[in-house]
């Protein structure tokens, strides 16, 4: 998700509401298509194509973004083919996944994230949902600068350790990595409570709470 | 002078038994601006956490703008103490600027219109004014500095309390960080190792070092004795 999209078409100047809504609903007519509705798919994959179009995305950056997150998709999938009419399933499931997986990109590229939090507040999500996304997405920034820097420690005194001792100290670092993230985590919410947080209260000072 | 924090007796040992503060006595008037020194493991952040609550007292008591720490009085002392943390992103947890400043007031059940104008003010006075939609990992260090800074004083507190707060800020932001508390007419109380940054903003200085204090006294003649602050590992 990339932080504040400017507002260069106009699809990112489309209501975030109405974006959040179409994707979702997108992706969920994917799922439930058979595999014959062959007709269905392709005016999906042009649609898709004239959004991308219409964004002004350059087609590289689509491809990037779908080859970064396409393995993880893929992994469940690999043991499909080789069962008795897998190769059929497996090109309708790999489909349906890459159409998804296209929609959210297009989704994502085109709307800011906290313009997109701010809407679906003012479209009464539970306050719950909407501080967990917020915090979410602003610690996700700061997880990967920590890999980041665990990454570059490792690598700096890794002289000629060779790709397994790398890989060896990374791996230990992911536990490092979680006790940071939970010594993190206590110290913000000391922050938190230090102004005056007692539970989840509503923008307009209602006192919905959590516990 | 009305005193604004008063300790008397209070001491704490960490649950491995480890004694943190020993029997700490001191009092400290509204207006005051009192820099607490001492090297790693003096007990600093320690006490600095018992002026809100976020530490109970085990023994002896702590009493901020005459409400005493304990439980039932948590939520009225932290409005009354703005507590700006060491690390900027773990007192910056919300996408923008802007709505972690209104995080405080919200909390503190202010009005939107309210809160809006909090915000506004409080960006202004530490040279941030409107930029409420800056998103916090897009900023400098220094500037994340002063937006914590910021989301206390939105809660309009009595006294603030700082955690190192020129900790690895650039001379300029360290100068920049100066001139804006001495700026404002609050009581404060600042844990640093920055002892030039204390000369500039404390007219007083309290040295803690192994849980007790060791010096308490106007800042120039505590830091002008180059002797004691090297007994303390202080320069």
């Amino acid at each position: 998700m990339n932080g504040k999209a400017p507002a260069v078409s106009p699809l990112h100047r489309l209501d975030p509401a109405w974006k959040f809504g179409a994707a979702v609903a997108g992706v969920l007519l994917l799922t439930g298509l058979p595999a014959g509705a062959r007709g269905f798919f392709i005016a999906y994959g042009l649609a898709l194509l004239l959004l991308t179009g219409l964004a002004r995305l350059s087609p590289f950056y689509i491809l990037k973004k779908l080859l970064a997150i396409l393995p993880f998709l893929l992994l469940p999938l690999v043991s499909i083919p080789f069962r008795p009419g897998g190769p059929a399933l497996f090109r309708l499931l790999l489909l349906r996944s890459l159409f998804s997986l296209y929609t959210l990109v297009i989704f994502s590229a085109t709307t800011s994230f906290p313009v997109l939090l701010e809407r679906l507040e003012s479209l009464r999500t539970p306050r719950l949902i909407t501080v967990t996304l917020a915090l979410m997405y602003r610690y996700l920034f700061l997880m990967a600068g920590e890999v980041e820097r665990l990454k570059r420690a490792v690598l700096a005194r890794s002289g000629r350790g060779g790709s397994r001792a790398i890989l060896r100290a990374l791996a230990g670092g992911t536990g490092q990595l979680f006790i940071r993230s939970l010594e993190r985590g206590e110290r913000v919410y000391q922050a938190m409570l230090s102004r005056g947080y007692q539970g989840l209260t509503s923008k307009a000072g209602s006192d919905e709470k959590l516990d | 002078m009305k005193s604004l924090i008063e300790l008397r007796g209070l001491s704490y040992a960490y649950p491995d038994g480890t004694r943190a503060l020993s029997e700490l006595d001191f009092r400290i008037c509204e207006g005051e601006r009192v820099a607490l020194i001492g090297p790693n493991g003096a007990g600093k952040t320690t006490l600095l956490l018992h002026l809100n609550g976020l530490i109970l007292p085990q023994a002896g008591s702590v009493r901020v703008d005459g409400l005493e720490v304990k439980r039932a009085n948590l939520p009225e002392l932290r409005r009354r103490v703005g507590f700006v943390f060491q690390n900027p992103d773990d007192q910056l947890f919300l996408p923008t600027i802007g709505e972690d400043v209104a995080f405080g007031p919200r909390n503190f059940g202010f009005p939107e219109a309210e809160v809006v104008r909090r915000v506004a003010s409080a960006l202004e006075r530490v040279g941030l004014a409107g930029r409420e939609e800056k998103l916090c990992f897009n900023l400098s260090l220094g500037e994340k500095k002063r937006a914590s800074l910021a989301t206390v004083l939105a809660g309009d507190p009595r006294l603030l309390v700082f955690d190192e707060p020129t900790a690895s800020l650039d001379p300029a932001g360290q100068r920049q960080i100066a001139g804006l508390l001495s700026e404002l007419d609050l009581t404060m109380l600042i844990a640093s190792h920055d002892l030039v940054f204390i000369r500039k903003v404390c007219s007083r200085v309290i040295l803690l070092d192994g849980g007790r204090i060791h010096a308490d006294g106007p800042a120039g003649e505590i830091l002008d004795d180059g002797g004691r602050l090297a007994a303390h590992a202080l320069v």
